[in-house]
């Protein structure tokens, strides 16, 4: 079941819908864009597909998309174009949220309305002059099917990005295979996640995952972890005991950071893999193994073998071939609102966090409200039940702007850290004007994504991506001038006005700031205007 | 901005010829005839709400509708004649004054109306 949501000025197609289709719930019809807008900050995530009329004859102070000082020609207009208004309104906050518009495609000035913030593949369209109920369920279910393709499985969230889509239908194959799987990619991108979640229970296994950090393990209790031991085969052996290998056996082993393992331990996975048998330490007996082994690492698997600190017969028998690499946060930014709420969810999981919200919502009188996150710059009205979390525009850019270079892990802990310190922060004040209101403020979301650069101190590997427009101009120099205004000030804002960190990113030396400063000149910039701009 | 003579047969294929036989299309192949009653008075009878609110019949949408449209076209000459059977057989209709055979005329006349402004729409689209 699906639940749909019905943005119609009519009660008729939602009535009709509603008995045709009772295997799916129908919201609505909200009978404008702040009825919809309504029902979307109330049930969040909870809408599947928003089917939109068009045309919508509703009083004119409801109306989107009205000049100033409207004549009965642009009123009617907004009237006949409405339902493109309301999915420019929307897109601004659902980029993701699948639209089935009630008309067919040609009907519409498109390039316009529906292609805009790159909806156009969460954008659907229903003929509905011709359109009966099985052409509505069939649609409805195509839309569905889509998602359920790129959407979640579990906690792994795989969203628009093509590389992913690939590697979760790669995973799905190499998952019911007997041959191990290596898991590539930066740290934090969700490796370890994925071999817990998605392909163990893909695997038809039915024996235990068993998840080793070869990072964080002393080098001398690696053997005795992965393959057991003896009573008495090292001081403190008091008992046998089995390995990691025997306790995964029939089911998964995942071994995270396998770049890692010392080269004696290598030969001795080697022979596992060899063999299908474990000799725990201090033994003699080889003990049958079966497991799924899948391996990770954030390091360059090859550049090892060729350095001499990875066994080649061993990364051979890793089927590397079969190499899955984890593409980098930044190169995801199309799901980041999604993220965003997947780390806000994950967040709210944490103890601590939990126990602050429940001060706060007890100190006022709001036991039991249900924390939505809500984005933009619009700032929700009081609802009974919701206590809102509000990440401003500004909030939402600066975001978008950083690399990640701790990928998924270092934007669940933003997100955590700003919702712990807002919350540590409203917990301090004597009155709050609008207790049902948490906003995620700019200046804390710059300071901790500012703490996330000093961490690394190191810039993505491709550089910098900058949007820019191309403007026409008199002369290709004036164009190449106004290219170059463009980036200087993104920079400027994505560095906080800091020339030195500035000089570092563009010319690798702080101590060149002068130099951009003065190149700032040149282009005619004026540091203090952007700056109002900016806390303007 | 579309041409106006296409603008306005949007216009009353979206205001008058999807809302005529919504209730049909969406009424189940084994329906009776008391169904195929009640999806016809609601598609006829209150065929869309109006901007002041009201529900208003399909003849009246068409009336509303019929001005910027190409009188001679033979598609606005179709509508002319299916609103005519659908007007004259109004009352009888709300009435339960009709048969079977009358009943399905009028839905075919229902049908007709979305059929003619569909084809209507498609033609003037075409480049000339």
């Amino acid at each position: 079941m699906a639940r749909l949501l019905m943005v119609d000025d009519q009660d008729r197609y939602a009535n009709l819908v509603r008995r045709a289709l009772p295997e799916h719930e129908l919201v609505g019809p909200a009978r404008s864009w702040a009825e919809a807008k309504a029902v979307l900050r109330r049930l969040g995530r909870g809408v599947d597909v928003v089917l939109l009329d068009v045309h919508f004859d509703i009083p004119e102070a409801e109306l989107l998309g009205l000049p100033e000082s409207p004549g009965p020609k642009d009123v009617e207009r907004a009237r006949r174009q409405q339902g493109l208004h309301i999915l420019e309104a929307l897109r601004g906050g659902h980029p993701d949220l699948a639209v089935l518009l009630m008309t067919s495609r040609d009907d519409l000035p498109l390039e316009q309305a529906a292609d805009r913030h790159h909806a156009e593949e969460y954008t659907y369209f229903l003929d509905d002059d011709l359109a009966d109920a099985d052409a509505l369920r069939a649609q409805i279910a195509n839309i569905l099917a889509a998602q359920a393709g790129e959407d979640s499985d579990g906690p792994v969230f795989w969203g628009r990005n093509p590389a992913l889509r690939r590697i979760r239908a790669q995973l799905l194959t190499l998952a019911r295979g007997r041959l191990p799987i290596v898991l590539g990619g930066p740290t934090g991108t969700g490796k370890s996640l994925i071999a817990r979640h998605f392909i163990h229970p893909r695997s038809g296994r039915e024996g235990r995952f068993v998840s080793v950090d070869l990072s964080t393990m002393p080098k001398d209790l690696v053997t005795a972890h992965l393959f057991g031991a003896a009573r008495g085969s090292y001081t403190g052996a008091v008992a046998d005991r089995k390995g990691a290998f025997e306790e995964a056996s029939g089911g998964t082993l995942f071994l995270d950071e396998i770049g890692n393992l010392a080269e004696d331990v290598q030969k001795m996975l080697l022979t596992v893999l060899q063999e299908g048998v474990v000799t725990r330490l201090g033994d003699m007996k080889e003990r049958p193994v079966d497991v799924k082994l899948v391996v990770a690492t954030h390091e360059d698997l090859p550049a090892l073998v060729r350095q001499g600190r990875f066994r080649a017969d061993l990364y051979m028998r890793l089927n590397p071939a079969c190499t899955v690499s984890l593409p980098p946060l930044r190169e995801r930014l199309r799901d980041l609102n999604r993220l965003i709420e997947e780390s806000f969810e994950k967040a709210l999981a944490g103890p601590y966090l939990r126990e602050l919200v429940e001060g706060y919502t007890q100190s006022y009188g709001l036991s039991g409200a249900k924390l939505t996150l809500t984005t933009g710059d619009e700032v929700p009205e009081p609802e009974a039940g919701i206590l809102w979390v509000l990440l401003p525009q500004k909030a939402l850019v600066l975001l978008r702007r950083h690399p990640w270079p701790g990928n998924l892990r270092e934007l669940v802990m933003t997100i955590e850290n700003a919702l712990v310190f807002s919350f540590a922060e409203l917990a301090q004040l004597r009155e709050v004007e609008r207790p049902d209101l948490v906003q995620l403020r700019p200046k804390l979301i710059r300071d901790l994504l500012r703490t996330g650069d000093l961490d690394t101190n190191e810039l993505p590997a491709d550089g910098w991506r900058v949007e820019v427009s191309v403007r026409a101009a008199e002369s290709l120099n004036e164009v190449a001038l106004d290219i170059e205004r463009q980036y200087f000030t993104a920079m400027w804002r994505a560095y906080d006005g800091d020339f030195r960190e500035l000089a570092r990113c563009m010319m690798n030396d702080p101590d060149c700031a002068r130099k951009v400063q003065l190149r700032f000149n040149q282009l005619g910039l004026k540091v203090r205007d952007m700056r109002g701009r900016a806390e303007g | 901005m579309p041409h106006p003579a296409l603008q306005a047969a949007l216009d009353a294929r979206h205001d008058l010829g999807k809302y005529v036989s919504l209730n049909l299309r969406f009424l189940a192949p084994d329906a009776d005839r008391a169904a195929l009653r009640e999806a016809l008075l609601a598609d006829l009878t209150q065929t869309r709400r109006g901007p002041g609110g009201a529900m208003e019949s399909a003849p009246e949408v068409w009336a509303a509708c019929r001005g910027g449209l190409p009188l001679a076209a033979p598609e606005v000459q179709a509508v002319d004649a299916a609103i005519n059977h659908i007007q004259s057989n109004l009352s009888a209709l709300s009435d339960d004054g009709l048969d079977d055979d009358a009943l399905a005329a009028l839905a075919q006349a229902a049908r007709d109306v979305t059929t003619a402004l569909t084809a209507l729409t498609r033609r003037l689209k075409e480049p000339a």
